[in-house]
């Protein structure tokens, strides 16, 4: 060694040189062991970042516990919450997205129409497929009777709630569901109305009536509904679907037990169904009639204001999901009951021949859905941890202090949710005012007629100028994403295709049974082929029937 | 100095390894890369798939059955991206079909018709579908040409100099169509995509008003099984009200209404099909009692 050191000494540079080079291939390979698991931050805590939107007062307790007991069980993970506004919620999943810096674990679908037409994109993009895991049992519901089923099958809606329609995936966890009803101010319904609540639409007004002149009689700044353009929605679709479920008949053409966006234009466009009719007139003229115990100028009134205006006392009643049970009772100072919107009797003489039901809840899915982004370090553990979130214990114990009713089959709500169990018997709505490209003009047309600015043959008159003179494009317009739709599914057909011929990696690449999903992909295709050629033909025909009769 | 001046690339070739430079095999290498690539392909990251791609195309050591992967997968790519590039798609559909391998040459076919069809030669596309199904009639490939082919006669196209924007078939290319589909299905009853060439007939008989065939086509589809449990449904509730509004068969609706409910019962048409198997069983009883009265007179 010695001569070692008396050649070397003479080049100091050179032995600098070789001692950072050294120092170098330490560095690179203390890194790669890392990265391969070894020793350096094996025994450190896996740090797990859970976002969503749940801001409601309870909702970071109930997780923190469920985070806390995953912890007994696994004291190496640390599940961490981060609670981001719903107003910023898109937005800041949008940038942590494309930034790769995204948590691991992400509420899913928030964001209104924008985020409607994104979230397939991310899906795709940057979260993690779960396919390859829902037809296995749950570990975590070893010992229930729920051990043997798989996954997807122990979810009361078979995790429909999770599946991404477009991408033929499953693509998140959904913990929790979610029904509307119509809460009330219990002392105060009891104190002007009596004991129960009002089981018909003529009772409902007679009440509001009443609580009006209440408000006058004891000075008292009353309005009987707390309303915002967002609650008023709820009583308007729930009437809507009671007054033309009946339309189906009429304009599902393709009788598959749906009226598409074009099915309920194309009649309206060339006046084979009118506005006029008077299931429809009745329709609007309830909602008028109704949204005289509404707030003056709710239509601009948000969420937040309206809930507030509730709690307050200053309304007696508040249409809202039961996402916002627990809040509502936490913050409100009276004892609130909650039940469905009424309808009108089948003996109402101005609207109940034209009541068919309620709206169904019977195609209700899973919400509160969670999906593992592609660049978690640990997407094994994150799965874990929602499997430990869906299974049939937890999830019980996380929705009972939640106050949010579960999603797995036989765990059971709290007592007080009951009222909020689906309905099943019921109708879905069946006709669509708002036509592709129309959507605006009816936003402000309906506003002001609702306000009473406008009479309903104005209101009619102003609608339909609009209508023709945007759904023409409107239906091009759908009909192109439509195409896009179409180009997407043969994209997964591509693949799957691939895979079936064996090309290498396409089958490593997919999650999945091929031939089933071909199979099941191509079924998809042809059925969007076959609703796409009857829509245009619905459209067209009509198209020509409004010019025939403008002849 | 010189004598010992390589061993300073001993450490180096550690650390290297140890990252895994060295690790994999460059056909272990070109399998991964393919993965990445489809992987990217199927989650839309349409940049980085052709990357992967072209790296195995360019490999001097790719197998053949990986170019037959590079390739399908640069010409599906360019293909069916957001927005598709069509000239280097039948750039690298052409490659694909010049490999010495049928599978290769028929998705080289499907692919370069689609590419026909779309781009406004549906005689071309139609002729190459109808030339693969022809020549390789008992191939997958076939099977989803003739999908293709007979949407080909049936799609209406885009057409700003019509009123309504666009131009229907005609009665004669609807009837090309069904030909086609029902041709496949005479020679090859029970395809892997059999149910879907039911669905697809059902859906232009419905369109075109003829019923009964409809029908006969739903129940088809239903008895090779359709895979996806909304469609299935679907298929079940068509037959149901057809069978009740167009075709008089009580019978055959109180059937389908029947099985609709008791198999469908978390779906939002489940209340309907209550209420439509109590409608269709008092006509039933209607008919009866009418006949009777009838007889009895």
């Amino acid at each position: 060694m010695a001569w070692v050191w008396a050649s070397l000494r003479k080049y100091p540079a050179l032995m600098l040189l070789v001692a950072v080079y050294l120092a170098a291939c330490v560095v690179v390979a203390a890194n790669a062991y890392r990265g391969t698991g070894g020793v350096p931050g094996a025994h450190q805590t896996k740090v797990l970042r859970l976002a969503h939107w749940q801001l409601e007062p309870g909702i970071r307790e109930a997780v923190d516990q469920l985070i806390a007991d995953y912890h007994r069980l696994h004291p190496d993970v640390e599940v961490r919450q981060i609670l981001i506004p719903e107003e910023g919620y898109f937005q800041w999943v949008n940038t942590q997205l494309i930034g790769r810096t995204a948590p691991d674990m992400i509420e899913c679908g928030q964001g209104g129409p924008v985020g409607w037409a994104l979230w397939p994109k991310f899906y795709a993009r940057y979260f993690l497929p779960l396919d390859r895991y829902v037809d296995e049992p749950n570990p975590y519901n070893k010992g229930t009777p729920l051990e043997s089923a798989s996954w997807r099958k122990t979810y009361f809606d078979e995790m429909e709630g999770g599946y991404e329609e477009s991408l033929q995936s499953y693509y998140r966890t959904p913990l929790s569901t979610f029904t509307v009803r119509l809460y009330y101010n219990k002392a105060l319904i009891e104190e002007v109305w009596g004991p129960g609540f009002p089981r018909t639409y003529e009772d409902f007004i007679q009440l509001c009536k009443k609580l009006v002149q209440y408000g006058k009689d004891n000075n008292k700044r009353l309005v009987p509904i707390a309303g915002s353009g967002y609650n008023f929605r709820q009583f308007f679709d729930a009437y809507r679907t009671a007054f033309t479920a009946d339309y189906m008949n009429r304009l599902d053409v393709d009788y598959n037990g749906a009226v598409s966006r074009i099915e309920s234009a194309s009649p309206l466009y060339s006046g084979r169904v009118k506005l006029t009719e008077p299931p429809i007139r009745a329709n609007f003229e309830l909602v008028r009639e109704l949204s005289e115990y509404f707030p003056q100028g709710y239509t601009s009134l948000d969420r937040d204001e309206a809930v507030f205006l509730f709690l307050q006392g200053n309304a007696a009643m508040i249409s809202t999901g039961s996402w916002d049970y627990q809040s509502l009772g936490v913050q409100s100072e009276f004892p609130i009951a909650v039940t469905a919107i009424p309808l009108p009797s089948k003996n109402n003489p101005r609207y109940g021949r034209y009541v068919a039901g309620p709206d169904t809840e019977a195609g209700l899915e899973g919400g509160f859905a969670v999906g593992i982004t592609k660049n978690s370090r640990y997407p094994d553990v994150a799965l874990d941890f929602l499997q430990y979130a869906s299974s049939l214990r937890k999830n019980e114990e996380l929705n009972k202090a939640m106050f949010w009713l579960p999603v797995i089959k036989d765990a059971e709500p709290r007592e007080e949710l009951k009222p909020f169990a689906p309905r099943i018997e019921g109708y879905s709505a069946s006709i669509e005012y708002e036509g592709p490209g129309a959507e605006l003009a009816y936003a402000q047309l309906s506003v002001e007629y609702l306000s009473g600015k406008v009479g309903y043959e104005d209101f009619v008159t102003e609608f339909m100028k609009a209508f023709h003179r945007e759904l023409p494009a409107g239906v091009r317009e759908t009909i192109r994403n439509n195409d896009q739709t179409l180009n997407q599914e043969m994209r997964f057909a591509g693949v799957r295709r691939a895979a079936l011929t064996a090309a290498p990696g396409a089958a490593a690449a997919m999650s999945g049974d091929s031939p089933t999903q071909y199979k099941r992909i191509m079924e998809a295709y042809v059925a969007q082929l076959g609703a796409r050629d009857s829509d245009i033909r619905d459209w067209m025909d009509n198209v020509n029937a409004s010019a025939q009769d403008a002849h | 100095m010189k004598a010992w001046a390589p061993l300073l690339l001993i450490p180096l070739l550690g650390a290297a390894l140890a990252s895994g430079c060295g690790g994999r095999s460059e056909a272990g290498s070109l399998e991964a890369l393919l993965t990445r690539g489809w992987q990217a392909y199927s989650t839309g990251d349409f940049d980085y798939a052709v990357r992967c791609f072209q790296q195995v195309d360019n490999a001097q050591t790719a197998t053949a059955e990986q170019t037959y992967s590079a390739l399908l997968g640069l010409a599906t790519t360019y293909h069916l991206e957001t927005n598709p590039d069509f000239p280097k798609a039948r750039e690298y559909y052409g490659r694909l079909g010049a490999l010495d391998s049928d599978t290769a040459r028929m998705q080289s076919a499907v692919g370069l018709a689609r590419i026909d069809v779309a781009a406004g030669n549906a005689a071309d596309g139609r002729a190459r579908l109808t030339a693969l199904i022809r020549d390789s009639p008992d191939s997958m490939e076939a099977d989803e040409a003739t999908i293709h082919l007979a949407d080909a006669y049936f799609a209406p196209r885009t057409d700003e100099s019509v009123t309504g924007g666009f131009r229907l078939p005609t009665q004669g290319s609807i009837q090309r169509g069904l030909e086609t589909l029902e041709g496949r299905l005479a020679s090859h009853p029970h395809n892997p995509l059999s149910s879907s060439m039911h669905m697809m007939l059902a859906n232009k008989y419905i369109e075109t008003k003829a019923f009964d065939k409809a029908v006969s086509h739903l129940l088809a589809a239903d008895k090779e099984g359709i895979a996806a449990a909304r469609l299935r449904s679907e298929a079940i509730w068509r037959v149901a009200r057809i069978a009740e509004e167009q075709l008089k068969d009580y019978d055959l609706a109180e059937q389908y209404y029947a099985r609709y409910v008791k198999e469908f019962d978390r779906t939002t048409l489940y209340y309907r099909a209550l209420k439509s198997l109590e409608r269709v069983r008092a006509l039933k009883d209607g008919r009866r009692t009418s006949a009777e009265e009838t007889g009895g007179a």
